[in-house]
């Protein structure tokens, strides 16, 4: 074998490596998003499981008193994965299209092939609650879901 | 002259499907195509397909006419990775930037993974030079008397 075909044997090989990390780092966050609709448990990929989210809310408003003190909504955060991911969440209300509320962004580090809580604080502080009470309430949130330093996935989850 | 009729019709081909057929496909997806992705004016695409269409129809005219271990076959194969790498630039550009919080958008920083995708096409192009050596080497190595 002369120097040529060594070293494009090793390129061959290089290259082949990296498009099937760049494969896997693609296909994380896309399976994530799709894998909760098409099966009962979150098999593949990374992300958060916002179906979690409205029934929390909604009885956080049904309860009417308890919008005033601080309560935390837990939203099941899943990485079936062969990278890290880091998701984040922030929710927000909106009365008349007004944003009133918006937590921080909270956000949970996950191993592969971990998943956890994803914990949000929500206070609201007098004023926005007589703001809130007696109004239309609309829901708002932003999911962030990262890999490492390759990409970062921003979605605004609009109003609902 | 086999050659040079491969690398015209192949030429042809890939120019009506770059230059044209992508640009008439854009047009007609803009209708439908998602909210979050925002195309750039018509004329512009067309501008941007057909200069990539022209340039798609050189390097194939270069790989297809001429053989494996000629000078303008790899000139072809290094032209036709770069106008690849521009379509995706150019694809790339119609993601909505990173960071979108208002209104319903996602936004993708895909800084390191497209690092990590040019690394992957630096290496390949290496491959192919270092391919295009070792055919040249063995070529020798066979016209030499025994």
């Amino acid at each position: 074998m002369n120097r040529f075909q060594v070293g494009k044997y090793l390129f061959r090989a290089g290259y082949i490596i990296i498009d099937v990390v760049v494969l896997l780092i693609v296909a994380g966050p896309i399976l994530g998003a799709a894998t909760p609709q098409f099966t009962p448990h979150n098999e593949l990929g990374a992300g958060l499981d916002l179906s979690s989210l409205q029934p929390q809310v909604q009885q956080m408003f049904s309860s009417g008193s308890s919008i005033a003190t601080a309560t935390t909504v837990e939203v099941p955060a899943f990485n079936n994965w062969f990278l890290p991911a880091n998701l984040g969440l922030s929710i927000g209300f909106s009365v008349n299209g007004n944003t009133v509320y918006q937590t921080p962004v909270s956000t949970i580090q996950l191993a592969p092939f971990s998943s956890g809580l994803l914990n949000i604080t929500v206070a609201l502080s007098p004023s926005q609650v007589a703001q809130i009470q007696g109004q239309s309430v609309m829901g708002a949130g932003t999911m962030v879901v990262r890999e490492g330093q390759f990409w970062t996935i921003t979605v605004d989850l609009g109003q609902g | 002259m086999v050659k040079l009729a491969k690398g015209l019709v192949t030429a042809a081909g890939m120019f009506v499907v770059v230059g044209i057929v992508f640009p008439l496909l854009l047009d007609r997806a803009s209708s439908f195509l998602s909210s979050y992705v925002t195309l750039p004016p018509s004329p512009e695409r067309w501008e941007i397909l057909l200069g990539l269409g022209a340039f798609f129809a050189l390097t194939a005219f270069l790989q297809n006419g001429y053989s494996k271990g000629e000078y303008p076959w790899l000139f072809g194969r290094i032209g036709a990775g770069l106008g690849s790498m521009a379509l995706y630039y150019f694809a790339f550009l119609l993601l909505p930037g990173g960071g979108s919080t208002s209104g319903l958008g996602v936004g993708v920083d895909a800084t390191g993974l497209l690092l990590l995708v040019y690394f992957g096409i630096f290496l390949s192009y290496g491959y192919i030079v270092l391919d295009f050596f070792d055919y040249r080497h063995r070529k020798m190595g066979n016209q030499q008397p025994q």
